[in-house]
């Protein structure tokens, strides 16, 4: 409990921290302006959803070799709170891009591919909601579970593939050296570590809830 | 009630920074679409919250119940 508090408490910090840095210290962009400081939340939720996705990947598989039943609670926890980080990436793209491009959404492919992503892991939830309980839902969850992921590094490497009005990656392996200000690296990197932060904790509140609703669920069928 | 009022407080102090930052900054026609950012990620991180706390709820009750309808098997 002191761990999760601590998290919990943590993330606070580092928003706040967040916050400071993006409108008190960060410089503006030349070229996008205020709007810029939208990539402070953006780009970190997105990393975040894969990350997420990642650890569903380890879920599923860990279900499928071991049958633990605390690996698909990971998985699953995992999943719902990547859909929710996917579908913040998604709007506050969206929001970014009405002033940037013009329009709310186009159908470019870094775009497409992480709708196509958010879909998948939506599909994801409503199969381990409408599939038998027990073993064979989570079978059918953990297999799609680790399908999904393909589309994880087809969204990174959308906007290098094919030609996109997104801009290319400006932070991991596959970003030019310098693309990113130092002070923006910095607020950036703050903002990876405040919503990792918030990740593990929801993280960690979703899975003991999940475990909770298994038992609840046993215990219901072996009473009836 | 409280809650919600504790909810819209916390919202408003973390936005305060934003809007504090508004006169250094140029562009202000991007300005509520900063907000709206901010207000969606939050919003969404709270409503989550609150999902987990009903969630939360929910199963507390149903343990009740189980608990009792165990009890009330054992004793017939």
């Amino acid at each position: 409990m002191t761990g999760r508090l601590t998290l919990l408490g943590s993330s606070g910090v580092l928003m706040m921290l967040l916050l400071a840095l993006i409108f008190l210290w960060v410089p503006t962009d030349i070229v996008l302006g205020i709007s810029q400081r939208i990539f402070y939340f953006h780009v970190p939720m997105a990393l975040v959803a894969f990350l997420a996705f990642g650890v569903v990947v380890v879920g599923s598989i860990g279900y499928l070799w071991k049958k633990s039943e605390r690996m698909d609670a990971l998985a699953y926890a995992a999943a719902e709170i990547g859909v929710l980080f996917t579908t913040l990436m998604l709007i506050t793209g969206m929001l970014w891009a009405k002033p940037v491009w013009g329009v709310w959404w186009t159908w470019s492919p870094q775009l497409t591919t992480s709708l196509i992503l958010w879909f998948i892991y939506t599909a994801y939830l409503m199969i381990r909601s409408y599939a038998p309980q027990g073993d064979q839902g989570a079978r059918y969850g953990a297999v799609m579970g680790i399908i999904g992921f393909v589309d994880v590094p087809i969204v990174y490497m959308a906007a290098k593939w094919w030609r996109d009005v997104h801009p290319e990656a400006v932070v991991g392996p596959l970003a030019d050296e310098g693309s990113l200000e130092g002070k923006m690296v910095i607020a950036f990197l703050v903002g990876l570590l405040a919503f990792t932060t918030l990740f593990a904790y929801l993280l960690m509140e979703r899975y003991t809830l999940r475990r909770q609703e298994s038992l609840v669920e046993r215990l219901r069928y072996s009473h009836v | 009630m409280s809650k919600r009022l504790a909810a819209l407080v916390v919202i408003l102090i973390l936005l305060t920074p934003a809007m504090l930052g508004s006169n250094h900054t140029e562009g202000e026609d991007y300005l509520p679409f900063l907000f709206a950012v901010f207000a969606v990620t939050w919003v969404a991180f709270f409503g989550y919250a609150f999902f987990m706390t009903r969630k939360q709820a929910d199963l507390k009750r149903e343990i009740d119940i189980l608990r009792q309808s165990i009890e009330e098997s054992e004793e017939t």
